[in-house]
């Protein structure tokens, strides 16, 4: 029994921090622009893509990282700029979701073009000891997920209230028009958001790709459902996406070991549908609403 | 009298319609047809659009072999050259289907050649065989393909129970008793499970646990730590490379030590040994064609491979296909009426060794004869031990390398 509880509460803690960086970096065009970005988990593939080549072609743990970073920027911030920008206002909030739907397609078959349909070794960054505990295991990608994620809030938790910037993404979220208005230029702000959006993701991804060793292409849909998943369960707080990721992993984790790995997706969609239904505003619905 | 007008009749309308469609036949014009086609089908693009060049590889490698010996080397069809066309049936089960009904009612091809998947070949059959056109499929290996024994239907590969039965014999071989099943939720891995354990029990191994995942999902941790609690002595794996990958670093992170073995032939690949490193140490596996084989067809195989591709691990889809092809200009050699009849001709196709072994097929279609070697991996390379040859399709007897 004891075994059993400490295997769930160590796959929840791999599964859930790596979900709720994920919902971090979606959290940013979700929870700020209240903008749906599909094309986010195929964005982040392709800077894994790309940053694994980088080590195939050099070595170099931090350049690779960098240039996976630099691609998943970038991307996120062209399906803003060159896709959701083209339709953000209009009526119909469906329009931009179909269109960063058909930005995911675009880019997973440049991936795919670029890079193949096979699944391929992925670098292992952090090399290092791991812990076996209760037929699981901790590792330095697990530390460095924690780590990261820890940061990144508490980034956001200072950087937003404290910074000029931070509070025009405020502004920008609070009421758009008026700030628009008032001189905030909230157009570039939602492509720097993309873009930050993008570059977390990429961590999130370079840190999944090197704990399982092998990266495929294929992944990004699983990607952008358990970060949309996590960011609907945790509501619209800075803490929001963090607290609903570490509940998706608790409940994968609890799924996993008593009942088995088949219900993994299952346990996911319904717990969106949950939370769209019984809980819309999230579990942490507040902040971002500073005065400013 | 009538009898004779009445076949006089039938001549003429069968001559006609032959002439009519363009059917290559030698009985049409009286010379053979300077080329006969071939439909090569499989996933071209997509997630399984490596299965499908791999099968177009293996194609192109017969056909130009063939042709740059003058073409069919005896029979009516003498110096008929083979000429493939390519199709994309995107992994899609009716976008395979809509391929068939298309050679079917096109008289310039007289075969069907490939497929990936088994779910795909299983509804394409019907169809080619009520056209009376013949079917060979290259990488699915169902064993209900073959089930319904039609007559123009025809697996290349060892179908499932030779991949299944054979890993079971090899597991009891080795002394394990308790297996733990990693099965993915596909159609393919499904079969393969099912036939597996159904063996391993009838050998008299226990199955103490079977863990079922999403096909691609990498987010296995929690199943490792499941089965692990009831303490196999293997875990025995029916997916693909990928997946299989990520959960054998799972096992041995968790400090699960027991031997991996793959039932569906997919860690026989340097991608593989690249994706698991130094993990991959003591993985058992299997595949169709042990590189190390000597014989002199073997060795033409992948030298052929290797000038064109630059290795010699020849792809199984590759193989198979290279095989058929191989088999198509066999029958042609028989000289059958026309592409209905090509099927008749296979039937009786006997090819002593292919480079993978000898080929032939029993009255279902199904290829008896077949051989799955089984390696281990040591120092990062794989090292085969001994293979399981199909002799019925229920059954396998274990075989020396042939080394």
């Amino acid at each position: 029994m004891l075994t059993t509880l400490l295997s769930i509460l160590v796959v929840a803690v791999v599964v859930g921090s790596s979900a709720a960086l994920l919902a971090l970096a979606f959290g940013l065009v979700a929870n700020v622009l209240g903008e749906t970005n599909l094309a986010f988990g195929d964005a982040i593939v392709l800077a894994a893509c790309v940053a694994a080549a980088t080590w195939s072609a050099t070595g170099r743990a931090v350049l690779s990282v960098l240039a996976g970073l630099a691609c998943g920027s970038v991307t996120a911030a062209a399906v803003d700029r060159l896709v959701v920008a083209r339709v953000r206002g209009r009526a119909h909030q469906l329009l931009a979701i179909v269109a960063t739907l058909g930005a995911a397609l675009v880019v997973r078959n440049v991936a795919e073009a670029a890079f193949g349909v096979e699944d391929r070794p992925f670098p292992a960054l952090l090399q290092g000891a791991h812990l076996a505990i209760a037929g699981t295991s901790i590792d330095l990608t697990l530390a460095a997920t924690v780590a990261v994620l820890l940061l990144a809030t508490l980034g956001a938790a200072v950087g937003i209230p404290r910074t000029s910037w931070g509070r025009a993404v405020v502004a920008t979220r609070n009421d758009p028009v008026g700030a628009q208005l008032t001189g905030v230029p909230t157009t570039r702000i939602a492509t720097v958001l993309y873009g930050l959006s993008g570059a977390l993701g990429s961590v999130a991804a370079l840190l999944f790709f090197a704990h399982v060793g092998g990266i495929s292409t294929t992944q990004g849909f699983r990607f952008t459902l358990t970060a949309y998943t996590a960011t609907a369960l945790g509501g619209r707080s800075l803490v929001g996406p963090v607290t609903g990721g570490l509940v998706v992993g608790l409940a994968v984790a609890t799924v996993q070991v008593l009942a088995g790995a088949l219900w993994t997706l299952p346990v996911t969609v319904s717990l969106l549908v949950l939370a769209l239904l019984a809980r819309p505003q999230g579990l942490s619905p507040g902040l971002l609403v500073h005065r400013v | 009298m009538t009898s004779y007008r009445s076949l006089l009749g039938a001549s003429l309308i069968a001559g006609l319609g032959l002439v009519a469609c363009g059917a290559a036949s030698p009985s049409s014009s009286g010379s053979p047809p300077q080329e006969i086609t071939l439909a090569v089908v499989g996933p071209m693009t997509g997630d399984a659009a490596a299965d499908g060049l791999h099968i177009l590889q293996g194609a192109r490698l017969a056909a130009d072999e063939i042709n740059a010996r003058g073409g069919i080397a005896s029979g009516p069809y003498r110096g008929t050259r083979i000429a493939l066309q390519s199709f994309d049936d995107r992994e899609s089960v009716q976008q395979s289907v809509s391929i068939a009904r298309q050679i079917a009612s096109d008289q310039r091809y007289w075969a069907f050649i490939g497929t990936g998947f088994s779910d795909a070949a299983l509804a394409t059959a019907p169809v080619l065989d009520r056209a009376r056109i013949a079917y060979l499929s290259t990488y699915a290996s169902s064993q209900k393909i073959v089930e319904a024994r039609r007559h123009h239907v025809f697996v290349v590969p060892p179908t499932f129970p030779a991949y299944a039965y054979s890993a079971a014999a090899r597991a009891r071989a080795l002394g394990f008793t308790r297996a733990a099943l990693f099965e993915a939720n596909a159609s393919f891995a499904l079969q393969m499970a099912d036939l597996f354990r159904a063996r391993f029990q009838e050998l008299g191994g226990t199955v103490v646990d079977e863990e079922r995942y999403e096909l691609g999902d990498k987010n296995t941790e929690g199943l490792v730590a499941h089965a692990r609690n009831s303490n196999p002595d293997v875990v025995v794996m029916a997916g693909l490379t990928g997946d299989d990958a990520a959960q054998l670093q799972q096992l041995r992170r968790a400090s699960v030590s027991v031997p991996v073995l793959d039932t569906e032939a997919v860690l026989f690949s340097q991608n593989f040994l690249d994706i698991a490193g130094p993990l991959a140490e003591g993985v058992l596996g299997q595949t169709p064609s042990d590189p190390q084989r000597s014989t002199p067809a073997a060795r033409h195989l992948r030298d052929a491979y290797k000038a064109r591709y630059g290795t010699d691990i020849v792809p199984d889809p590759t193989a198979f296909t290279y095989e058929a092809v191989l088999a198509v200009a066999r029958a042609l050699e028989m000289g059958p009426a026309d592409r209905t009849h090509l099927a008749d001709a296979l039937h009786a196709v006997d090819i002593p060794d292919t480079g993978l072994g000898e080929l032939h097929f029993d009255v279902s279609g199904a290829r008896l004869g077949g051989v799955l070697w089984y390696f281990h991996v040591h120092d990062g390379r794989f090292v085969f031990d001994t293979g399981y040859r199909q002799v019925a399709p229920l059954r396998v007897e274990e075989v020396p390398l042939e080394h």
